[in-house]
């Protein structure tokens, strides 16, 4: 299985046909991390789900406040994570959220990029669970 | 052999629940502080043989700690803090500070736990 290149979204014009589609999530080197303990790595992942809504949520009531320091805060916090999982193409989405409330505050960048993380989430929580099952399966 | 006490300071819980985790295993007694009170909490009570932070925590960030330590308590314990790539600097004024290593974010727990062992191996 292919591990994801976080170059694959490094380009700042980030478009959606470039960004997870073709995606692969590994958990394998993650469970390496947890030495094996599949229970750990369900509850890094239930973490990093919970992590992620936070951000959604946070992200739709500072974009609609334009509190940008408050967007940046939350950006920079869940870009450890969001690697940590090996979801480089999300990471990479915040982490120009973040450079847009440092520098341009360019509000329709902003939204955009906001809409396109959570399209781009919600496909990354499909694939992360069916790689944590088809992991179970192996191991069983 | 004594197990060594550590304390880990990161309010992120997504990476705290996995290196408290590989810390314990490693043969560590892991006092996990999700933010700066806890942290100054603990630290009022006991020192731990070793501290790894992050800098950026709530009520308490990671620099403050380093000068707590190193001007108010005035203890040498190996400090190494965790920072996100870009922040250099940070990790440059927690170096004049007095930290004595620094990891980035994401952190690899394996490298994490080599570096622990060689802080206090110094000591």
């Amino acid at each position: 299985m292919k591990k994801m290149q976080h170059s694959e979204a490094s380009e700042k014009n980030f478009d959606l046909q470039d960004l997870g589609e073709n995606v692969t999530i590994e958990l394998a080197a993650i469970l390496d991390d947890c030495m094996g303990d599949m229970g750990l790595l369900e509850e890094l992942i239930r973490l990093y789900k919970q992590n992620a809504v936070e951000f959604i949520g946070g992200a739709k009531l500072f974009i609609n406040n334009g509190d940008f320091a408050q967007l940046k805060l939350a950006a920079h916090k869940i870009k450890c994570g969001l690697a940590m999982m090996h979801t480089y193409h999300l990471r990479d989405i915040v982490i120009e959220m973040h450079e847009q409330c440092e520098t341009d505050k360019n509000l329709d960048r902003i939204k955009y990029l906001n809409n396109l993380f959570i399209t781009e989430y919600l496909a990354a929580e499909k694939k992360i669970d069916a790689a944590f099952t088809q992991l179970g399966n192996k191991k069983i | 052999m004594e197990r060594k006490t550590l304390l880990l300071a990161e309010d992120d819980e997504l990476l705290a629940s996995l290196l408290d985790y590989r810390l314990q295993k490693g043969g560590y007694v892991v006092k996990l502080c999700k933010d700066g009170k806890e942290v100054k909490d603990y630290l009022s009570q006991e020192l731990p043989d070793i501290i790894v932070s992050d800098i950026m925590m709530p009520y308490f960030s990671g620099m403050e700690l380093i000068d707590f330590i190193r001007n108010k308590i005035m203890s040498t314990i190996p400090i190494i803090i965790i920072s996100s790539a870009g922040n250099e600097e940070n990790v440059l004024n927690a170096f004049e500070l007095g930290a004595n290593d620094f990891i980035s974010k994401p952190v690899s727990p394996s490298e994490l736990l080599v570096r622990v062992s060689r802080e206090l191996n110094k000591r």
